[in-house]
């Protein structure tokens, strides 16, 4: 089965970084989205299947956690599992993000296979 | 924290760069006062990322703790080194623009990694880095670190300031 990925972050080079480690990790990934805020992913999540949401935190508009706050609060979309991909790793950041509803929480810098193993557990535990 | 903060901005800067920006740091580099810098030594990019201390118990307006920030300096060829390796590009093909926003990127990475070792329990809160235009001269933190770091191409500096508690 391929899944089908939305990867949210403004940045542009960052959307693609992580597009590079997708492919880089071996994961079975098939399309692959872009959303550059929270706002952007909603719309493409109402108009198209997705099977996991990667999200940065800091974005304009509407940021990682208030996107998982809609996600949670949404029935058709709350059992979409959502990462946080994120440059800070502190204690108190991670605790807020889980408690948000974050499935998984990878700190930058993002490597291949830490990407693999966590993207494993978590589909793993939804399939 | 375990490590001095010297040996923080080292280990984070070497974990940054081999990992998202395929880069090797193959040594320090001695520090040169802005006022001795040869032409060749200026930088050819500055960036400055601010953060704020702590998360208050509603989370998103950090108060408790001060703050500080994090000033990345690199050379005309580490910029384009990092910036084609981490957009997968061939070497000096990337536009300015796009080298600026990879070495933004490259310091809010390296931004969180270095607080996060340094203040995970209570948190802190990043702004967006932003391209230094002139002379960075304003630094208005009591303790300052800086080391600078040779690149596998090009040379790197890391200059973190904190507010004192």
């Amino acid at each position: 089965m391929s899944y089908r990925v939305l990867v949210v972050d403004d940045s542009a080079a960052m959307r693609g970084f992580v597009r590079r480690v997708l492919d880089l990790s071996g994961f079975d990934v098939g399309d692959v989205f872009e959303a550059r805020d929270g706002l952007e992913a909603l719309a493409i999540l109402d108009e198209n299947p997705i099977d996991v949401v990667l999200t940065d935190i800091n974005m304009p508009r509407m940021n990682g956690e208030e996107l998982m706050l809609h996600l949670r609060d949404d029935i058709d979309l709350q059992d979409v599992p959502v990462l946080v991909l994120s440059a800070d790793s502190s204690e108190a950041r991670v605790g807020r993000m889980l408690a948000a509803g974050a499935r998984g929480y990878l700190p930058k810098p993002l490597s291949p296979e830490r990407l693999r193993e966590e993207l494993d557990r978590v589909m793993g535990a939804s399939s | 924290m375990t490590k001095s903060v010297p040996a923080i901005l080292l280990s984070s800067a070497e974990e940054v760069l081999e990992t998202m920006f395929f880069t090797q740091v193959v040594g320090k580099r001695p520090l040169v006062q802005d006022a001795d810098r040869q032409p060749s030594e200026k930088p050819y990019l500055a960036v400055r990322l601010c953060f704020l201390g702590g998360l208050d118990s509603s989370g998103n307006s950090p108060s408790r703790r001060p703050g500080g920030q994090l000033d990345v300096e690199v050379s005309r060829e580490g910029a384009q080194w990092i910036a084609s390796s981490f957009l997968a590009a061939d070497d000096g093909a990337v536009p300015q623009h796009r080298v600026a926003d990879v070495i933004c990127e490259l310091t809010n990475v390296v931004c969180g990694n270095v607080m996060s070792k340094i203040a995970s329990e209570w948190g802190f809160s990043m702004l967006s880095p932003e391209v230094i235009r002139g002379p960075s001269s304003e630094w208005p933190y009591e303790i300052r670190y800086e080391e600078s770091f040779q690149l596998e191409r090009g040379w790197l500096t890391l200059r973190l300031g904190l507010a004192s508690a």
